[in-house]
């Protein structure tokens, strides 16, 4: 393999569109989205210009009311960009000392795709076309308030979101022609991410409340051109 | 030449450098008319700098304008058996080789039935197609210094509707044969490094109509709305500026002109045009096209 597998999973997140078109209704004071993706209420979006807004409100794939950052801010409309999410690979011990110490800042570091390190694959030779297929297991996560919410809350505000990032990372694989076309991917949801112990009590995986889904799915990779 | 053989020299020399470009899983195909209105024939001419790709799918011309449909699946290309003549010894004389064929499948939001309507209209054309490859290299014939699309058996198009059901998605199966005089030894490749360009990047035009138009001496008003959408209500074509139109008479393009967008895909173009006065306007944004003419 030409290059590292989680190299090229972070290139598929790279690539992942995290825009959406809104159009502004002066009357009803919102903007209208057909797509609201992975968006949630407090987080930031940017519009075109690079002027920020805070999600006050939405529903799912009709609208959004956002806040400007700076007053002065037109209200919000165009290609609004929501935020990256940042990529970690690793064991969860590595992942999770990785991802704790880079910065303390829980917003500027989720939501989070995490590529399980545990990288096995399978090559082909010369009468293939292809280069590699692989069982992937990715975990996409997102902050949640384990005080305030009950389990449907953290279902329908953090569940919800990642499962739709999900489909912005199949999309982005689909767009790739390099990527065979996937024919089924699984998702696990987690209300809340970490491990039940047997007294009830749960113990976290990485150091934050988190909730989100994992994906499971075989990524295969056709050979590229030969470098002379 | 492979398809009979050359008299004048022996057997081939067979060595090969170490690092040969072979195209991989075809992937899409650019539609090309084989000859442009003007008389010549559409190519790439391999002794200059690429062309803008750009350009070649926003061409004004049609008949030079290059077509890329969407990404297939399960795409096969198999070549029919060589015909041989047998005599009673058992002795095998050539005839000619096994036409090649293409079958393909466009899937899902590829599959609507109105992309179907404009593929069926390609049978009348000669034309012939790019190949272009999962790695975005675009495969053409080589003849001369020149890369010309692979000639297509245009009579041989066809594509067909194939409807949902409780296990597959809707589809648009294509098939055709290619010309069974195209030699495939000449079938060589532009890679996406020397083209600037990953072919799969490339999308065909999107056809704008004018409806509902109202014309005065000093505006033109009307509704642009897409081919694609439901019964009721056409996808509308939404947020062009003046940029996106070019307003021309029988005398050439005319400017300055001023078109503001009232509603969502609703158009006013504002000159102060000339009484029984035939003019066109036309648009211009990449990705699509469109025009309309009426007399002032």
């Amino acid at each position: 393999m030409k290059q590292d597998l989680s190299n090229i999973i972070h290139q598929i997140v790279l690539d992942i569109d995290n825009t959406i078109e809104g159009t502004f209704d002066d009357v009803l004071n919102r903007t209208n989205v057909c797509k609201t993706k992975w968006i949630r209420k407090g987080k930031k979006v940017t519009d075109s210009d690079g002027n920020e807004y805070v999600v006050a409100d939405f529903v799912t794939d009709e609208w959004i009311v956002a806040v400007p950052v700076n007053v002065s801010a037109p209200p919000l409309e165009g290609i609004i960009t929501i935020g990256v999410p940042y990529f970690i690979t690793g064991t969860p011990i590595s992942a999770n000392r990785e991802w704790t110490i880079v910065t303390n800042d829980v917003t500027a570091k989720t939501p989070i795709v995490w590529y399980l390190d545990f990288i096995r694959f399978k090559e082909f030779g010369r009468e293939s076309t292809i280069e590699f297929e692989s069982d992937l297991r990715i975990f996409f996560l997102d902050e949640t308030d384990v005080r305030n919410y009950y389990t449907q809350d953290h279902r329908d505000n953090v569940v919800k979101p990642m499962t739709e990032l999900v489909h912005g990372f199949i999309d982005s694989v689909e767009r790739n022609r390099v990527f065979k076309r996937i024919e089924d991917f699984e998702i696990l949801t987690f209300s809340r991410f970490g491990v039940e112990k047997e007294n009830g009590m749960f113990q976290s995986i990485l150091d934050a409340d988190l909730s989100g889904v994992e994906l499971r799915l075989m990524l295969v990779k056709y050979k590229e051109n030969c470098k002379c | 030449m492979s398809l009979g053989c050359n008299c004048d020299s022996g057997l081939s020399n067979t060595g090969r450098p170490n690092c040969v470009p072979i195209q991989s899983v075809t992937s899409k195909l650019i539609l090309v008319p084989l000859k442009a209105n003007d008389g010549t024939l559409n190519s790439i001419d391999l002794s200059l700098p690429v062309p803008n790709w750009l350009d070649l799918v926003n061409e004004l011309d049609a008949s030079k304008r290059w077509f890329p449909l969407p990404a297939f699946e399960n795409v096969e290309l198999p070549k029919a058996d060589t015909t041989f003549e047998e005599a009673n010894s058992g002795r095998m004389v050539f005839i000619r080789q096994g036409k090649r064929s293409f079958a393909g499948e466009l899937w899902s939001e590829d599959s609507s039935p109105t992309l179907l309507g404009k593929l069926q209209n390609n049978r009348c054309v000669d034309f012939g197609v790019f190949i272009v490859d999962v790695n975005g290299n675009l495969v053409g014939s080589k003849v001369n210094g020149f890369l010309f699309p692979i000639p297509v058996d245009n009579p041989s198009f066809d594509p067909k509707y194939m409807f949902a059901t409780d296990t597959t998605t809707s589809k648009i199966m294509v098939a055709f044969d290619f010309d069974r005089l195209f030699d495939e030894s000449t079938m060589y490749m532009v890679t996406p490094t020397e083209a600037g360009i990953n072919f799969n990047e490339l999308e065909g035009l999107v056809d704008v109509n004018f409806i509902n138009t109202s014309e005065t001496l000093t505006d033109i008003t009307f509704d642009a709305v897409l081919d694609y959408g439901t019964a009721y209500n056409p996808i509308k074509f939404v947020g062009a500026t003046s940029a996106d139109f070019q307003l021309s008479d029988a005398g050439g393009i005319l400017s300055p002109i001023m078109v503001t967008e009232y509603v969502d895909g609703t158009y006013t173009l504002s000159f102060a045009f000339s009484a029984t006065m035939q003019y066109t306007i036309t648009i211009i944004k990449t990705g699509f096209t469109g025009s309309y003419t009426w007399t002032a």
